[in-house]
């Protein structure tokens, strides 16, 4: 919640700067950047539907590439297997797509999985326990008074376990926009109250479909993810940023340690629902 | 009875010897003789003796030399001046009334400028600005401004545009000491930086150190930005103001008792905001500050100010969204003459840094603030004409809010909370001896011993190992230690404690007449530190004291300069060099939360800092065109290695760039006087761009483009630079008119560069490609003022 209220702040810090120019713009400029040597990217995001069995699961590996470049090098030929106390999950390739799936896995609340990762001879491990999250009551349409005036703004309300602390990441996906987005908060100011996450977008119209889903995370993910939206949002530039930073997530390799995995092994249990905007 | 006269005669022969070898004091006040304002570093030159003084920051003088009769010459920028005989055969109390000097159309000869550099003083490093040349130089969206003005001298810079606070000589904006009537100020800056909270109309006097910092100053690494405000015209009430397109402001001043007692009230107001709601715009953005100041001569020795400042900026969004924030400062100060020699001021000063958010779409209200009681008593001794003592007190305590979060109604689904308050207690001591050693040498040496005391009521964390932060060596990541207990303290009982012995010293050597080489060092220390992970503070930044987890940062800056004056004075030219560093210089974990976080120590880690550089300033000070041209080459620089060998540090324990570092910084700044009816200025500014850090991958993580870095701030953005130009038209006709007025109209950016406030880099969200964006602020910004006075 606290992230919200800073990045909504510094949202709108930085619109008042402009507000003050008579010339203030954003240009696309071309800048020359290096690229770095390929390292590996592990995309372990086991999410579990509540009212679903869970046991279809899907992990992705790629690497990374020069900045501008629209194509995403794949990773194929890795061996992947998931353990928790009892059992080993394998995910088995969909070959030359670098996705890799798994039809048995059995995801248990609480419970700690170790994900391993075999890319050309090394190793990678993670560790991480699978999170709950509180099912979604329902969505509340309203309006925003806004910078340029009045905006469509959604909440979507759900009840906060009041017996620990809480982490969520949210996502939003909609007809009208390409990209997904995300957000994330905790229950540092709402505690055992009923929560709601806010979605403002300008571009938002009547009929149009707000697709929202809420995973319950760990403290650990909260951070990683706290850290790469916000770099991603671009907002690496501003003024008001945090000094950009190499997101290291959760895997170890345990052949060459300086090696290391972008990407995280995260487990939630997620609930979703689609609101159609009136 | 022979042996008796002998003695007798001795005794006489030598009495007269002592009583030829008599002393006499000369002290005073002295004074602009229309407005009776006090006049701060005039110099009273003894032509016989080749030797002089000058006033303090009360336009108090004392100089004490041998009986005789003696050419006393006193001389001030912007006044005519002033010789006369004096016979010292007792000790004289005489206070100066100088007249302001006749602007004259030739060039001038003057055959001893007082703007050239004071070669024998071991001052270096400080740079002081009169408020007559600050009002000369364009100006920025219609206001003479003084942080703005600083800036154009070597060695002070700030991180960007839009970004408030000021950095000298790669120091952080929380490293400057801002003194207004010896009050401290937090935040220097209203609007991000568009415009200082100091209403240069207000002003009397001010002056940067930058190096060499006295010992009666402490508290801040970096520098003391000392800055006076007039006492009011004691003579007659005038007024003077100035109307803009973006914000206006008004002077009252006059005598409450002639000659005796003054006030002087200013007020400045923003008000672009009101435009927005005319065109139905619900959203504002303004700011407004009010100066005050009452002063009464009690009598010969003793004079008594009360002085105020309250300063607001204000932004809502259309009621969603509200943020305040500002200073506000009250002291009372008494001056006292304990004799002709001994010159002391006790203030009492009481200030506050308010910070309020209101987020109404959320439920949301936040309310942080520092306030601190401060009592300084400091004397100025002056002994003799080779020696002259400073020494004092000084206690300040804070009472800091990191913050209040309470719900804005019953349906808002925030809990309150208070995170905790804090108390700090700063007591010093400091003693500062200035002696002449020979006709080539000045020394300046001091020592000032600093204390804080960390103070309760709180409950502290404790920490296994007191350890706050935890180190996993395998993902290689720093995380948030979990505390295994807490300790209650009790109120005012001191939880950690500390304490500095801080010498400082200067030597200036006179090569001869013409030049010097002057050489400094000084160590600092700063017990508060402003935890901020951006570039530029925003409002949100909580300044907190230290513990046992943040310790104090600890500073030893040495600087060795070249001084000279060409052409008596027409032309000088400085050349400094300095080195500083920074031990306990605050860096933060990757993704520290900073915002409401009741536990700073668990997301900070220690480094150190240093800054060098090479800085040049040469000045043209007399005729009709006048100005300066500065230049520093500089490095400014961090470093945060692991606690131990094992841990990979910030930037894997590698020295990186600070975002104010700047390679080059070049500012040339001049007036021109046409006539007496139109004057011309302009600045030109060219600065290394800020150190940023670029990408040099991106992957796809959950969807979404996630860009990855190189090491930190390794890459800079474009290069800076920018022409401002301005134009002063007085009518000619005003000397006569009861209402004087003139017109100022400048340019901002005249060919409207557009320099880069940030480069960010990310995906396009209609193409989804990525991309690299630049955000540039003022385009060409045109003003218009028109000030008048009565």
């Amino acid at each position: 919640m606290v992230k919200f209220i800073y990045k909504i702040t510094t949202f709108i810090i930085f619109l008042i700067l402009i507000l003050f120019s008579f010339v203030s713009c954003e240009d696309v400029v071309n800048v020359d950047l290096e690229t770095s040597n390929p390292r590996l990217v592990i995309e372990a995001s086991i999410l579990w539907q509540k009212g679903t069995s869970g046991n279809e699961q899907k992990i992705k590996l790629t690497t990374t590439t020069d900045y501008y470049s629209n194509v995403i090098p794949v990773v194929s030929g890795a061996t992947i297997f998931i353990t928790d106390s009892s059992n080993t999950y394998t995910f088995y390739e969909n070959p030359g797509t670098g996705e890799y799936f798994c039809g048995n896995f059995n995801p248990v609340i609480n419970a700690t999985y170790i994900l391993t990762v075999i890319v050309n001879g090394e190793t990678y491990t993670a560790t991480e326990t699978l999170k709950a999250v509180p099912s979604i009551d329902y969505a509340e349409q309203d309006v925003f008074n806004g910078f340029g005036g009045e905006e469509i703004e959604v909440k979507f309300f759900f009840q906060d376990n009041g017996a620990e602390e809480n982490y969520y990441l949210a996502k939003f996906t909609s007809n009208f926009n390409l990209l997904p987005e995300y957000d994330y908060f905790d229950d540092e100011f709402t505690q055992g109250n009923q929560m709601f996450s806010l979605y403002i977008n300008e571009d938002m119209k009547a009929n149009d479909e707000l697709n929202f889903t809420l995973y319950g995370v760990s403290e650990r993910y909260y951070n990683y993810m706290s850290i790469l939206l916000n770099i991603a949002g671009g907002n690496g530039g501003s003024p008001f940023s945090s000094p950009p930073a190499t997101v290291r997530g959760n895997f170890v390799n345990q052949t060459n340690s300086d090696n290391f995995a972008f990407g995280y092994f995260n487990l939630s249990e997620i609930d979703t629902t689609t609101y159609i905007i009136q | 009875m022979k042996l008796k006269s002998l003695v007798l005669f001795s005794f006489i022969l030598i009495s007269s010897f002592s009583f030829s070898q008599e002393k006499f004091t000369l002290s005073g006040v002295i004074s602009d003789e229309k407005t009776n304002e006090t006049l701060i570093g005039v110099s009273i030159i003894i032509e016989e003796l080749r030797t002089g003084t000058s006033t303090n920051e009360y336009g108090f003088y004392s100089i004490t030399l041998p009986k005789g009769a003696y050419n006393v010459r006193i001389s001030y920028l912007g006044y005519a001046d002033y010789t006369t005989v004096i016979d010292l055969n007792k000790n004289i109390k005489n206070n100066f009334s100088l007249k302001v000097g006749e602007e004259t159309l030739e060039e001038i000869v003057v055959t001893d400028t007082p703007n050239k550099i004071d070669i024998k003083k071991p001052e270096m490093s400080v740079n002081k600005l009169s408020i007559n040349t600050i009002k000369q130089m364009p100006v920025i969206l219609g206001e003479v401004d003084i942080l703005k003005s600083i800036l154009t001298l070597p060695g002070v810079t700030n991180a960007g545009e839009g970004q408030s606070g000021f950095n000298v000589r790669g120091g952080a904006v929380d490293q400057n000491l801002i003194l207004l009537d010896e009050a401290t100020i937090y935040n220097s800056s209203h609007l991000f930086g568009f415009f200082s909270v100091f209403n240069a109309d207000a002003i009397k006097d001010l002056k940067l150190y930058k190096g060499g910092i006295p010992a009666r100053f402490g508290g801040r690494v970096a520098s003391v930005l000392d800055i006076y405000q007039k006492e009011g015209n004691s003579k007659e009430f005038h007024v003077n103001g100035g109307i803009g397109l973006i914000s206006s402001r008004i002077l009252a001043e006059g005598p409450l008792v002639k000659d005796k007692g003054s006030f002087l009230v200013s007020g400045r107001s923003s008000y672009a905001h009101l435009f927005l709601k005319l065109t139905d715009n619900k959203n504002s953005a303004y700011f407004y500050d009010l100066n005050t100041k009452l002063s009464y001569k009690l009598n010969d020795n003793n004079n008594l100010y009360l002085s105020g400042y309250f300063g607001r900026d204000v932004f809502s969004l259309n009621k969603s969204f509200e943020n305040t924030y500002g200073n506000s400062v009250l002291n009372f100060r008494w001056n006292h003459l304990f004799s002709n020699k001994l010159f002391s001021n006790a203030s009492l000063i009481y200030s506050d840094y308010y910070y309020g958010l209101t987020l109404d779409f959320i439920g949301f209200n936040w309310d942080s603030g520092i306030k601190n009681y401060n009592f300084k008593y400091d004397f100025k001794h002056y002994i003799s004409n080779k020696t002259k003592l400073t020494y004092g007190v000084n206690m300040v305590y804070y009472d800091f809010n990191p913050g209040k979060i309470e719900p804005t109604g019953t349906d808002s689904g925030i809990n309150p909370e208070q995170l905790d308050k804090k108390y700090a207690f700063e007591p010093a001591l400091y003693l500062d001896i200035e002696q002449t050693i020979s006709k080539k040498i000045t020394v300046n040496y001091g020592l000032r011993y600093s204390m804080f005391y960390r103070l309760g009521s709180q409950e502290i964390n404790v920490y296994e190992n007191n350890q706050a932060v935890n180190y996993d060596a395998n993902l290689k990541i720093y995380e948030k230690a979990t505390p295994i207990g807490t300790k209650k303290y009790g109120s005012n009982e001191t939880i950690a404690h500390f304490d500095n012995l801080e010498p400082r010293f200067a030597l200036s050597y006179s090569i001869d007449d013409k030049q010097s080489i002057k050489m400094s060092y000084n160590r600092m220390s700063q017990y508060l530190h402003l935890i901020s992970n951006t570039q530029s503070p925003t409002p949100l930044d909580v300044w907190a004291p230290s513990d046992d987890f943040l310790k104090p940062q600890i500073l030893d800056q040495y600087a060795v300069g070249y001084f000279r004056n060409f052409s008596n004075g027409k032309y000088t030219i400085e050349v400094e060099s300095f080195y500083k560093d920074i031990k306990n210089r605050l860096d933060y974990i990757d993704g520290a939360d900073l915002i409401a976080n009741n536990a700073i120590e668990q997301v900070v880690l220690a480094g150190k800092a240093r800054a060098y550089g090479l800085e040049i300033l040469a000045r043209k000070n007399e005729g009709k065109f006048s100005g300066w041209i500065s230049y520093t080459l500089s490095r400014s620089e961090q470093q945060t290695p692991g606690r131990t060998a094992d841990e990979i540090g910030i930037n894997n324990g590698n020295w990186y760039k600070t975002g104010w570092d700047k390679t080059h910084n070049l500012s040339v700044t001049s007036m021109y006087q046409l006539n007496d009816k139109w004057s011309f200025g302009s600045i030109f500014s060219l600065q290394t761009g800020q150190p940023v850090t670029y990408p040099n991958g991106q992957y796809q993580y959950l969807g979404i483009t996630v860009p990855s870095f190189s090491s930190r701030n390794s890459n800079n953005l474009p290069v800076y630079h920018r022409l401002d130009i301005s134009a002063t038209m007085t009518p000619r006709n005003n000397a006569g008119k009861k209402v004087k007025g003139e017109w100022v109209f400048g340019i901002y950016n005249l060919y409207s560069r557009k320099n880069a406030a940030s480069i960010s880099f990310r995906q396009n969200q209609d193409s989804g490609n990525n991309e690299a964006i630049r955000l540039s602020i003022f385009g060409i910004v045109p003003s218009v003022t028109y000030n008048f006075k009565f």
